[in-house]
């Protein structure tokens, strides 16, 4: 039976088509995965049908019934659910208090009644949590199944799930799985929304593949493969890998860390003493779950953040504290995972952008006054270069696509002798194309002799690129692993915090 | 039913612009119209009495370029503050404390010095006080991240209360039958004139246009200020001093009102006083911000306004309106001005919610299922 359909949905937003006419079903006790690229128009279909948004065209059916949604409220009401990626509990409040939060008032007199049917329901579908905990100290896969726990209370037929497994460690995430077949089992229906692949071929009954706003097509696992998931996904035939050759690295060492250690934007500790060596023309990935550190080694590295203690050099040169401008001076690189924030300025053009880290140097300038010719010769040079789409180079470089706000970036850091490079999250958000340009220059630069930081959350890019990963769990480095796919188990115990699980290399 | 989105734009052609700043500038002249014809007026007698008595009687075009000239050059200041974003509004406080400075130069400290000397050393001291009162809340901002609206704000309130307590109090003039107002300065401490009572400073905002246009479009240090204006963020990461750049800005801006209010002095009023300003420094707000943060648009704006101040004061004599049907013109003006802003910034659309409760947008689906 259809719980869910959906025709016809069409949602604008300035610029872009985000959902243009989708049609999509829910078959009960189903696990329908709406896989896409970032961007695809997947998290905007499903917070229409949440309620969050209200459809310029089309029309939802519940059971068979056309309704209209305007508010997660009236949704929860119609029996659907969603947990997003980012959570939405009481950091003070206990796992009971988060749920019974919004109930009616009756639910209030009888805490031990709730706490009763709670341990019930967290029995019946794996969903281990302690209801008596503050959510502040839950891990955050705890969290999450608190989430799923507050819309299993509230009785909800469909539960709706935005990449769920981008913060939780592989073991947790094959918990989270467990959980999930068991609830389809009983009749619940479950869409699942992702970007990999694998993750999708594993858990779904169904894929739905969106690509640019429009559904590509709805298959039956068993009549698919990765491949053709793949495909349909970016609209041609891709080689999923880049091919890295691995050399032995030479034994100059560009960065080195020496003990560091810093705070994060709340003055709490963030690195617990980071000690490491990247050489030249080395790649090594740092690998972790979301918020262990990362941004804020890659931000000591880059100058942007005080270092309270231990030294970082960078070729043999000290620059513990000194700012950007000695890193840019010494020929380092900054590929920041916050493109808009932390990469451009987003009002300003191209032009303005590309020179941001010479601009201050002749041939761009002289004396006080910006050298015009030579900006703009500069300019359509990287344009060339790095094959960047620009219609208007007058135009604010905000309402340039990803992948080519990401060239500008990469333009911009790695011309010249680039040293260091320190790449964040690098290809968050960009299609399968953006991707390889990025994963290709990377390679080149590293083959000229940079050493590489790669900071990323992505298992699979840190596998595609490095020499070595590192595996960084609150604020430590937990050891390192060769970059191969048997070693998956080994990183995942590492990122989940367990140390014995080195592999000496 | 029929609702309204607002939608912002990536981009607007000048002539676009062009075209709505000349539609709601007509738009208010026609509201007024209705209140003039209410009070039994004649509306077209009184535009045409404007425009003519502001822009072509010379007396009239006398009073224009006089209050041009502050309205411009504060405006720039602001211009250069608001590119980066800090919202000065204190123009008022530093035009105050300009003229505070050159009173004390050239009332007290060096009355009978040659005008060669006395003119320049006032003017730089009158520049340096509203550069001081521009400082503080540069420091604030920089250093502790103060709120620049609120202590810009502030310190409006005490420049003009200091101001006051001076010419009030110790500066009084002993032979001014009371009247809170320092003694005249001496004649050395004149700005030379140009034409009637117009004196030289009216050339200052154009040389300093000029001057501001090539600083901010051609130079590294007009770069760095887009820049951090923009996102502070990557400007640190380009090695930009943010901190310093926020307090060397809030410094020329405060400056730029203090050399106003020097000017304004030496070349018209030759005297403090209680309530020498009309607000400039608050007038100086909107010149800035409808010239769309362009030095060259800044001078035409500050022009036009200067000339609807004395338009609206000849109404007063010649038709006999109360001084509040000035103010009803200006808000009038203001208000649709800052309205087709909206129209500039944003796109409308109309969007209709059909009956059982989708919404769709019949203008670009007509074929959507409903």
């Amino acid at each position: 039976m259809k719980i869910v359909e959906l025709r016809g949905i069409t949602k604008h937003f300035p610029n872009i088509v985000a959902n243009d006419r989708i049609n999509f079903d829910l078959q009960e006790g189903e696990i329908h995965a709406l896989l896409g690229e970032n961007g695809a128009g997947k998290t905007t279909l499903m917070n229409i049908l949440y309620g969050l948004y209200q459809p310029d065209g089309g029309e939802i059916r519940i059971k068979g019934k056309q309704v209209f949604i305007d508010s997660p409220k009236k949704a929860i009401s119609l029996g659907i659910g969603m947990v997003h990626q980012h959570f939405t509990l009481v950091p003070s409040f206990s796992v009971l208090e988060n749920i019974m939060l919004g109930l009616p008032r009756q639910a209030f007199s009888k805490p031990s009644k709730l706490r009763e049917e709670l341990q019930k329901l967290s029995q019946g579908y794996g969903l281990r949590v302690e209801p008596n905990a503050k959510v502040w100290q839950l891990s955050v896969g705890e969290m999450q199944r608190v989430e799923i726990m507050k819309l299993l209370y509230r009785d909800v037929d469909v539960l709706i799930l935005d990449e769920p497994t981008a913060v939780l460690t592989p073991q947790e995430a094959e918990s989270l799985f467990k959980t999930l077949k068991r609830l389809a089992n009983t009749g619940k229906s479950i869409v699942f929304i992702s970007h990999k692949l694998h993750e999708v071929m594993e858990i779904a009954d169904r894929i739905t593949v969106l690509r640019r706003g429009k559904v590509v097509n709805t298959v039956n696992k068993s009549e698919t493969n990765i491949e053709k998931l793949a495909e349909m996904m970016v609209g041609r035939k891709i080689v999923l890998r880049v091919k890295r050759q691995r050399r032995r690295p030479s034994e100059n060492v560009v960065l080195k860390l020496k003990g560091v250690r810093c705070h994060n934007d709340k003055g709490l500790p963030a690195l617990k003493g980071i000690s490491l060596e990247v050489k030249e023309g080395e790649i090594l990935g740092i690998a972790g779950v979301a918020g262990n550190g990362q941004r804020e080694l890659a931000e000591v590295v880059t100058g942007l953040r005080h270092t309270e203690e231990g030294k970082i050099w960078l070729s043999g040169k000290d620059i513990t504290n000194r700012g950007s401008k000695v890193l840019i001076d010494l020929g380092g690189g900054y590929i920041p995972a916050d493109r808009l924030r932390f990469g451009v300025a987003p009002n300003l053009n191209i032009s303005e952008n590309l020179i941001l880290k010479n601009y201050r140097k002749p041939p761009m300038s002289h004396g006080i006054s910006l050298n015009r010719q030579e900006i703009s010769s500069f300019t359509d040079r990287l344009i060339k270069e790095y094959d960047i789409m620009v219609s208007d180079k007058s135009m604010p470089v905000k309402l340039l696509s990803g992948g080519n706000l990401q060239r500008v970036i990469i333009a911009r850091e790695l011309q010249g002798e680039t040293k260091l490079i320190v790449a964040f999250n690098p290809t968050r958000g960009l299609d399968v194309s953006a991707t390889e340009f990025v994963y290709n220059r990377l390679i080149e630069s590293a083959k000229q002799g940079a050493a590489i930081l790669l900071i990323a959350g992505d298992l699979e890019e840190i596998f595609t690129l490095s020499d070595r990963v590192a595996v960084l769990y609150e604020g430590e480095i937990m050891g390192y692993v060769p970059p191969e796919e048997r070693y998956l188990r080994e990183i995942g115990l590492l990122m989940a915090g367990v140390r014995d699980a080195t592999i000496k290399t | 039913m029929l609702r309204l989105k607002l939608e912002p734009r990536e981009k607007s052609s000048t002539l676009f612009e062009l075209y709505v700043i000349i539609t709601s500038v007509l738009l208010a002249v026609v509201a007024m119209s209705i209140v003039l014809i209410i009070e039994g007026k004649d509306p077209f007698y009184a535009y045409k009495m404007m425009v003519l008595w502001a822009f072509t009687n010379p007396i009239g075009l006398q009073g224009t370029l006089i209050k041009f000239t502050p309205l411009a050059i504060i405006g720039l200041g602001l211009v250069v503050a608001f590119r980066m974003k800090l919202w000065n509004i204190g123009g008022e406080g530093q035009f105050y404390l300009g003229a505070i400075g050159s009173t004390y130069i050239a009332l007290y400290l060096m009355p009978d010095a040659p005008a060669y000397i006395l003119i320049p050393v006032a003017i730089i001291v009158g520049s340096l006080a509203g550069a001081m009162w521009g400082a503080i809340p540069g420091i604030l901002k920089a250093f502790i991240g103060a709120d620049e609206i609120v202590v810009t704000l502030m310190l409006n309130y005490i420049g003009i209360l200091w101001s006051d307590y001076l010419v009030y109090g110790p500066w009084k003039n002993p032979k001014g039958f009371n009247f809170p107002m320092t003694a005249i300065l001496g004649e050395n401490a004149f700005l030379p004139i140009l034409w009637g009572n117009v004196h030289i400073g009216v050339i200052f905002p154009i040389a300093i246009a000029i001057v501001l246009w090539w600083i901010l479009k051609r130079s590294r240090w007009g770069y760095e200020l887009k820049v951090i204006g923009d996102n502070p963020d990557v400007a640190r990461y380009a090695g930009m001093n943010v901190k310093k750049m926020i307090v060397v800005v809030m410094m020329i801006s405060g400056l730029m009102g203090g050399f106003a209010g020097s000017v304004q002095i030496l070349g018209l009023q030759h005297r403090l006083q209680h309530g020498f300003s009309p607000g400039y420094g608050y007038t100086a707000i909107i010149v800035a911000w409808l010239s769309r943060l362009n030095p060259f648009t800044t001078i035409l704006v500050a022009f036009l306004m200067g000339g609807l101040f004395v338009g609206t004061e000849i109404l007063q004599i010649l038709m006999k309106l109360p001084i509040s049907a000035t103010y009803i013109f200006q808000g009038l003006l203001f208000v649709s001005v800052l309205i087709g802003e909206i129209f500039i910034r944003y796109r409308i659309k109309a969007v209709r919610i059909s009956a059982h409760g989708g919404v769709r947008d019949d203008r670009r689906y007509p074929n959507s299922s409903s």
